[in-house]
């Protein structure tokens, strides 16, 4: 068993409007050290192959598919074996 | 001239479609989105509303139903409303993506947007209306613009029609602004410009 970590973010030129307000925000609640905002969806899922090449296949393609829309976001894959 | 307005599950602008194509001369039916039977029908409306709940993404999930996965090979004419030009968005049918409106928030107010050099006054109702598209949209896909940009829109796009393809995606909601008792009738222009080219369309054959 292993389990997928798929992050999808906004790409780079696409400005996201919820890291915008948070920024706002966090420079009124006078948090100073912050520099940067990013904000970006997090999804796990088990996935139950024999291998790990095979997961990360099988988690590429849902990720293409259906978490992200390539015009506005990329996202990025990682793959652990479960104990 | 037959219309099939698409229902999803989380649709709700179907009914107020549904009469103002039936008033404005359209023979309506309301199809689920399972339907596979939908060739012999002019124009596909995919309506308002909110299919799947906006669930992971506006649209997402939609663009996965049976009739949006055929609907590249329909040879009439389709318009995508709000959440209909979402899914039209999303399954690459129209170019571009909608994005959550600029200030965060859910906008519901009139707009005057231009269309074919006419200025229209429509109904908007959005969370997620803000488009954005990456280069040049090509000649063939004309611009419905906003007057005054309510959501962050790249170059005030309110709606979009790809005249080649015969695919159109607005965020203003024509079907609320066609009986004289929503206040507003300039929705009628849509509806009979999209009428005109399904005329033409049918001379042609």
């Amino acid at each position: 068993m292993f389990l997928a970590e798929i992050i999808v973010k906004f790409k780079k030129n696409v400005k996201n409007p919820e890291e915008k307000t948070l920024e706002t925000l966090i420079s009124r609640l006078d948090f100073q050290e912050i520099e940067t905002v990013s904000c970006s969806k997090l999804y796990n899922f088990k996935i139950k192959t024999k291998n790990k090449s095979e997961a990360l296949k099988i988690a590429n393609e849902l990720a293409k598919k259906v978490l992200s829309n390539p015009i506005i976001e990329e996202f990025e894959v990682k793959i652990c074996e479960l104990q | 001239m037959r219309a099939a307005i698409v229902v999803f599950p989380g649709t709700n602008c179907e009914q107020e479609t549904f009469d103002a194509c039936e008033f404005l001369g359209f023979k309506p039916s309301l199809i689920w989105h399972e339907e596979k039977k939908f060739h012999d029908f002019d124009l596909i409306i995919l309506p308002g509303g909110f299919s799947y709940g906006d669930h992971i993404s506006s649209g997402r999930v939609a663009k996965f139903s049976p009739l949006i996965e055929q609907l590249k090979d329909f040879d009439g004419f389709i318009l995508g409303i709000c959440n209909g030009f979402q899914i039209l968005c999303e399954a690459g049918l129209l170019p571009g993506a909608l994005i959550t409106n600029e200030k965060l928030k859910f906008i519901s107010k009139t707009v005057e947007v231009v269309f074919e050099g006419r200025t229209l006054n429509l109904p908007i109702a959005h969370h997620h209306g803000n488009y954005f598209y990456e280069e040049e949209l090509p000649p063939h896909i004309k611009t419905i613009k906003y007057k005054e940009n309510p959501n962050g829109s790249k170059d005030d796009i309110a709606g979009i029609w790809d005249t080649q393809k015969n695919i159109m995606g607005l965020m203003p909601h024509p079907e609320r602004a066609v009986f004289e008792e929503q206040n507003l009738v300039n929705g009628r222009v849509i509806f009979e410009r999209i009428k005109k080219v399904l005329e033409c369309r049918q001379f042609q054959v």
